[in-house]
């Protein structure tokens, strides 16, 4: 089986799951306690016959189930997710608006967890027993167990209040800071992209106490997969091998050996993936930070029941797919793993 | 396993006065292990010379691994510690060479081929890049002139649609193929010294005559010295100048190869070749082979290690090491018994 | 006798002996965290300085710590300090009966499909591949946020997003046990299913499930804090830590409104990961033998 077929079929897999995803959110919006036409439209909505009977039409509330369940399907491959009662706009729009600050944060902590995590656990593993290690350990260890919104306060803290080095809890950009031309709504992006250097320093300053915070759990977890990758890996024979054709331990730590110790990692950024979507619900909270982790609040808040279940949606589509990336990255990397074979 | 007829005669005789390349003198190598500190390797000493090619034979744990790895320091430093004696290798003290002399020996000077070809391939590496980064660093080629050669070699040591090859894992490779391609690696930057640690062990026996073919004519184009570990005498009779044979971490007897099989002198060598099996001798009984065990080297015995096993044994062999001494031309022995050797049945 | 090639072989970080006493250490550790607090729910009434709720005081109002008020006072001027004692008597109850309730609906679910197998097991797998294929956190926000707010709204959220884990977990097990001698043995002595099930097969679950489940237990209150913090969980006066931890949002420059309450959740679910890793040590044979491997 060629990588293409493989790549081809392993999407095909991740079809029933993303039905089955959709039969949930389906579930949750018609047949939770409480009645549905609220949900969707809100006290004052529900009040209106008029609106409610576009309502009812448009989603099929009088059809049975099954029935409602396709015109929910429907929908959804139109791209209508409904209308939120808070923004009085359309849910897909607002998620369209909303995304790339999610995913801009999101990648940002993931460049922190990979380059930290690697970085950590390479320390560890060559002062192993040492107080590095020690230090790379206990790190860990607190970053399993730590809230990661009381993080960001902390965090908050210390290098704003008390250290000036990062911006407060605003958002983005700096009020007196303007907003790049749209290229893919990720600032950091769109200003490098059209050369605004301050704009750019703006945004990143903005960016990196988020990302710290968000990717602090997975580069605590993967200083310690790598640790424990390259002791294990740490005496086999192949490394002695490259010593023996006169290679350096520079050279050996690097080309020989964290290879081998990355191919764990991989599976570990893919469960990072779905992590930091559900940190980021949490972490741009703390940080007034404008994506969908944010806009989920707000609107469950207000019981906007639309707006919730489209992000639900989109990030248990992005969580399925980066899963099925993360395979196919696998099989790939690891030649060890005869695909189909 | 047969044996190969005992054929040493394709290397011209030795010329006289040739230096050694190699010299070893009382090397000690030290193990910690959990159940204690075992002394590996004790007091072993012997010479190589350019172009000599050197047989260790022993049982599995007698130290022939330990010594051959000690010599370009490969032994992890976490468990094993050198713990005296002296390598020289052409002038060069291996033991207290910086890391940088140690780099370009290591590969440039010394090839290695390891016991098990499989484990000793970096699996997420291709070949390639495998076979190409010693000659890149100690002969300073480019990538391209690197891959050249690396494809010369693998033409070298008969592997088939080479350029196909270098680009593949070695999970890609069969066994045979693996361990040819490791001496391809070995030699890839024109050393003087192979070290050859129990390298056709985990191969059938077809692919071991095929190696075998190989490092003869390599080493006669080449005019490599070689020193070869294995527990297969059969290997060594068709293979080396020389034999030593160890037991319990020391050399007990040195001799040229044709002495060795003719007239041993050690009981130890005697019982040896008896355990290997002949094509041209009948034999009604069961192969004998040596009854007990080698001793512990963590607490090693005060007198020969081998007389608990030993046939010939004597009063004062409990309690006196025999020291290696001259019993003949180039022919030394760590025996108490009369300097006649005892034919071997 | 070891070859020395293979010694090479053998990192020596590996050698098991100095393994066993370091992890009893954390076992131990965490369990004297975990008495404490338990202790700290049943006691607190008797000993706290103040009401949670109701002892107000505006004249000393986001007060730092100090001898009256150890943890210091929020903008209400109540105590952090009973503040946070209280809050265990939120915390503990709400994540030991999550986790209990997930267990037993999810075992007897998961059991069902790998004893019955079929169509019953094919249903299950797929409704766990899909819950399993939401994050916890965004899946239980949807279901807080459709309940509304509450401690029981809570309770059922994390139910409903952690029954599936359990129940691949047991079926998984059943599995592999009902393929085994004895329970082949009791079956053909004429024990009926039933008694084959409680005798021979849930004895050799329980260890698993219960590694799981301690752990858990620190997921389920990072969870449950994370859903209060965000304002979908226990509703304010209630004194549960994620709550807490977000009374000091508005005012980051009084730490000590966030900072205690978060050492308390940050200290409970380390020691129920160190009671989890203890047990699975202890307990737990297959996950010691199931040690990454060189590759995989």
């Amino acid at each position: 089986m060629s990588l293409l077929q493989y790549v081809v079929r392993r999407f095909l897999l991740a079809i029933p799951t993303i039905i089955g995803l959709s039969i949930v959110t389906f579930v949750l919006a018609n047949y939770l306690p409480g009645d549905p036409l609220v949900r969707l439209l809100g006290e004052r909505g529900a009040a209106n016959p008029k609106i409610v009977a576009t309502y009812t039409k448009r989603w099929g509330l009088d059809k049975s189930g099954p029935e409602r369940y396709f015109v929910y399907m429907r929908n959804l491959v139109h791209g209508d997710l409904g209308r939120s009662t808070t923004t009085q706009r359309a849910v897909a729009k607002d998620l369209f608006d909303f995304f790339p600050a999610t995913i801009e944060l999101a990648l940002a902590a993931i460049v922190v967890a990979a380059v930290g995590g690697v970085a950590a656990g390479m320390l560890a593993a060559r002062f192993k027993s040492r107080w590095p290690d020690a230090g790379v350990r206990l790190l860990a260890l607190l970053g399993s167990g730590v809230p990661v919104f009381w993080l960001g306060l902390l965090a908050l803290e210390v290098f704003y209040l008390r250290l000036h080095w990062v911006p407060g809890p605003e958002g983005r950009l700096s009020s007196s800071t303007h907003v790049p031309p749209h290229t893919t709504g990720m600032y950091t992006f769109d200003a490098l992209v059209h050369g605004q250097w301050a704009t750019l320093w703006d945004a990143l300053r903005h960016l990196i106490l988020p990302a710290f915070v968000l990717g602090a759990y997975f580069l605590g977890l993967i200083a310690r997969m790598v640790r424990a990758s390259l002791l294990e890996i740490g005496g086999a024979n192949y490394l002695v091998a490259a010593r023996a054709r006169g290679m350096s331990e520079r050279r050996i730590m690097l080309v020989h050996a964290l290879p081998n110790a990355l191919i764990p990692v991989i599976t570990v950024l893919g469960l990072a993936v779905g992590g930091l979507l559900a940190g980021a619900v949490l972490t741009e909270t703390v940080f007034a930070w404008p994506g969908i982790g944010r806009y989920a609040v707000d609107t469950a808040k207000g019981l906007d029941y639309q707006a919730v279940l489209g992000v639900t949606i989109l990030i248990g589509v992005i969580y399925v797919v980066s899963n099925v990336i993360v395979d196919v990255l696998y099989a790939t990397l690891d030649p060890r793993i005869r695909i189909g074979r | 396993m047969t044996a190969p007829a005992p054929t040493p005669a394709i290397d011209p005789p030795l010329p006289a006065g040739r230096r050694p390349l190699l010299e070893v003198v009382d090397l000690h190598v030290r193990f910690d292990t959990a159940a204690g500190s075992a002394q590996a390797v004790r007091g072993v000493s012997f010479t190589v010379d350019e172009g000599e090619t050197i047989g260790i034979v022993g049982e599995s744990g007698c130290g022939k691994s330990a010594t051959i790895l000690s010599l370009p320091r490969l032994l992890p430093p976490s468990i094993a510690t050198i713990s005296g004696g002296s390598v020289r290798f052409d002038g060069t003290d291996l033991l207290h060479a910086n890391e940088r002399t140690l780099h370009s020996v290591r590969g440039g000077e010394i090839g290695v081929i390891f016991q098990d070809p499989l484990s000793s391939l970096n699996p997420v590496l291709r070949m390639r890049r495998q076979l190409t980064e010693g000659p890149r660093q100690h002969l300073g080629l480019t990538k391209s002139k690197a891959a050249e050669r690396a494809l010369e070699l693998l033409t070298a040591v008969g592997i088939p649609d080479p350029q196909r090859r270098l680009r593949q894992y070695p999970s890609e490779y069969s066994g045979g193929m693996r361990q040819r391609a490791m001496i391809a690696m070995a030699l890839a930057s024109e050393p003087r010294l192979l070290l050859a640690d129990e390298p056709t062990t985990a191969l059938d026996v077809t692919v071991q005559a095929q190696i075998l073919a190989l490092v003869r004519r390599l080493r006669v184009e080449r005019g490599l010295s070689v020193v070869w570990v294995t527990h297969d005498l059969g290997i060594i009779a068709g293979l080396a100048d020389r034999v030593l044979v160890m037991y319990a971490g020391t050399i007990v007897e040195q001799a040229d190869v044709r002495t060795i099989y003719h007239q041993p002198h050690h009981p130890y060598t005697q019982a040896l070749l008896d355990s290997i099996p002949r094509v041209d001798v009948r034999r009604r009984s069961a192969l004998p082979s040596i009854p007990g065990a080698p001793p512990s080297l963590i607490d090693p015995p005060l007198g020969c290690p081998f007389t608990a096993r030993c046939a010939h044994r004597m009063e004062r062999c409990d309690h006196e090491r025999p020291a290696l001494r001259v019993i003949g031309e180039g022919h030394t022995s760590a025996c108490f018994l009369d300097i006649t050797p005892k034919k071997s049945s | 006798m070891t070859e020395t090639t293979s010694t090479i072989a053998t990192s020596p970080g590996h050698s098991t002996p100095k393994k066993r006493p370091r992890r009893s250490v954390t076992l131990t550790m965490g369990t004297v965290v975990i008495s404490g607090w338990v202790l700290v729910t049943l006691t607190v009434p008797w000993w706290a300085p103040f009401d949670p709720v109701k002892d107000q005081d505006l004249h000393h109002r986001l007060n730092g710590p100090s001898g009256a008020h150890w943890f210091g006072t929020d903008k209400l001027g109540r105590d952090v300090f009973s503040r946070v004692m209280y809050g265990a008597r939120i915390s503990l109850p709400l994540a030991i009966s999550s986790v209990l309730l997930a267990v037993l609906i999810g075992c007897t679910i998961g059991a069902a499909a790998g004893f019955f197998g079929k169509w019953v097991d094919e249903a299950l797998m797929r409704i766990t591949d899909v819950t399993l294929s939401f994050p916890a956190m965004v899946l239980a926000l949807a279901i807080a946020a459709a309940l509304g707010p509450g401690i029981r709204n809570v309770v059922i959220a994390v139910v409903l997003v952690t029954w599936p884990e359990y129940a691949r977990l047991m079926r998984g097990q059943v599995l592999s046990i009902k393929g085994g001698d004895h329970v082949k043995a009791a079956t053909a002595i004429g024990c009926r299913p039933g008694r084959v099930f409680r005798r021979h097969v849930l004895p050799f679950c329980s260890a698993v499930i219960g590694v799981k489940a301690t752990t858990d237990l620190g997921v389920v209150i990072l969870l449950a804090a994370g859903l209060s913090f965000i304002g979908v969980g226990a509703v304010p006066p209630d004194p549960e830590w994620g709550a807490l931890v977000s009374d000091g949002r508005t005012s980051i420059a009084h730490w000590w409104i966030a900072t205690f309450p978060g050492l308390a959740i940050l200290t409970v679910v380390l020691a129920f990961n160190f009671i989890g890793d203890g047990l699975r040590d202890r307990y737990d044979p297959y996950h010691r033998r199931r040690r990454p491997k060189k590759w995989r």
